[in-house]
């Protein structure tokens, strides 16, 4: 429900791969958006961020360290966005030439439409898979996908 | 066929060179776009990353043997009509290419990207290269004019 019409909305979906992650894991994330059936969200740009995730140091505690994208390996990363019954873009893609950008900031050329009862849910698809040789080789990544919650306007 | 009017598409191409790939190596994607007889593709920007086959990460400011250049060709020809190099964009802080006009792909003509390898690379674990190309996209339902009438009929080609 739209406290402020429209109202910017910013969904963030976090994956985390462990180390030793064989190649093609996928980890599915369904993103609730509260709309009300008058309502739309539109995805206008997705941020991507990769970090290292080491679970092993420190038992219970995830411990993450920045990773940079001119050296970090196997941060692969494909991302499938379904809306509703269909892929909105129709195809996954590769997110590494968006990290390895200075904005870090893949902006849509025309925004991802999600209406009342579609479900949403993303896709990440670990290319590479991780290694196993030190206790930082897992990965996290995180989207965070720039929105906007609006009621539908009415042709009158 | 389009989810939404218009609706974004990213097409990712990657091209997988081998250590000692030899210089004029090329490797050829086809681009499935899926779109139906009134809909249209145009592509607006590309983006490039270049990592070695093991998927360690290169620095676009200090790796060698990253010259790549990028053939696109829709339907019978190359849009724009000469391969493009890849390295000036992946050193490019934005890391991507705006074209100044969309390349427009247009029902049953095949969208095909070529990747050609400029440079002969080392032998050896490491040095092979893994190029990928984000193409940034929409697809439209195509828009049709229609004459000034009550009617609203499509205006024929002749301009009746």
């Amino acid at each position: 429900m739209a406290n402020q019409d429209p109202q910017p909305e910013v969904y963030t979906v976090t994956s985390q791969f462990a180390r030793n992650t064989t190649a093609a894991t996928q980890l599915v994330t369904n993103i609730i958006t509260s709309q009300a059936n008058n309502e739309e969200v539109r995805i206008y740009a997705m941020r991507v961020n990769i970090v290292s995730l080491d679970t092993l140091t420190a038992p219970g505690t995830d411990l993450l360290v920045n990773l940079d994208p001119q050296t970090a390996s196997n941060c692969d990363f494909n991302v499938t966005i379904t809306v509703g019954a269909n892929n909105v873009p129709s195809q996954t893609f590769a997110v590494r030439p968006t990290w390895i950008s200075g904005t870090r900031t893949l902006i849509f050329p025309t925004p991802v439409l999600v209406l009342f009862q579609q479900p949403f849910r993303v896709t990440i698809s670990c290319v590479s898979g991780t290694l196993d040789g030190a206790n930082t080789d897992g990965r996290q990544i995180r989207l965070e996908f720039e929105s906007e919650l609006a009621i539908q306007k009415v042709a009158c | 066929m389009a989810n939404q009017d218009p609706q974004p598409e990213v097409y990712s191409v990657s091209s997988t060179f081998a250590p000692s790939a030899t210089s004029g190596t090329t490797q050829t994607t086809n681009v499935t776009t899926s779109q139906a007889n009134n809909e249209e593709v145009r592509i607006y920007a590309i983006q490039v990353d270049i990592q070695s086959e093991t998927f360690a990460a290169l620095s676009p400011l200090t790796a060698t043997t990253c010259d790549f250049s990028l053939t696109i060709t829709v339907g019978p020809n190359n849009v724009p009509s000469q391969p493009i190099r890849l390295r000036p964009i992946w050193s490019a802080e934005s890391n991507a290419m705006y074209f100044t006009s969309p390349i427009l792909v247009l029902f049953q003509q095949p969208l095909q990207v070529t990747v050609t390898n400029n440079q002969a690379l080392a032998a050896g674990a490491g040095n092979g290269r893994i190029v990928t190309v984000n193409f940034q996209s929409d697809l439209s339902i195509q828009k049709v004019a229609c004459a000034p009438s009550a009617t609203d009929y499509p205006r024929s080609p002749m301009g009746m």
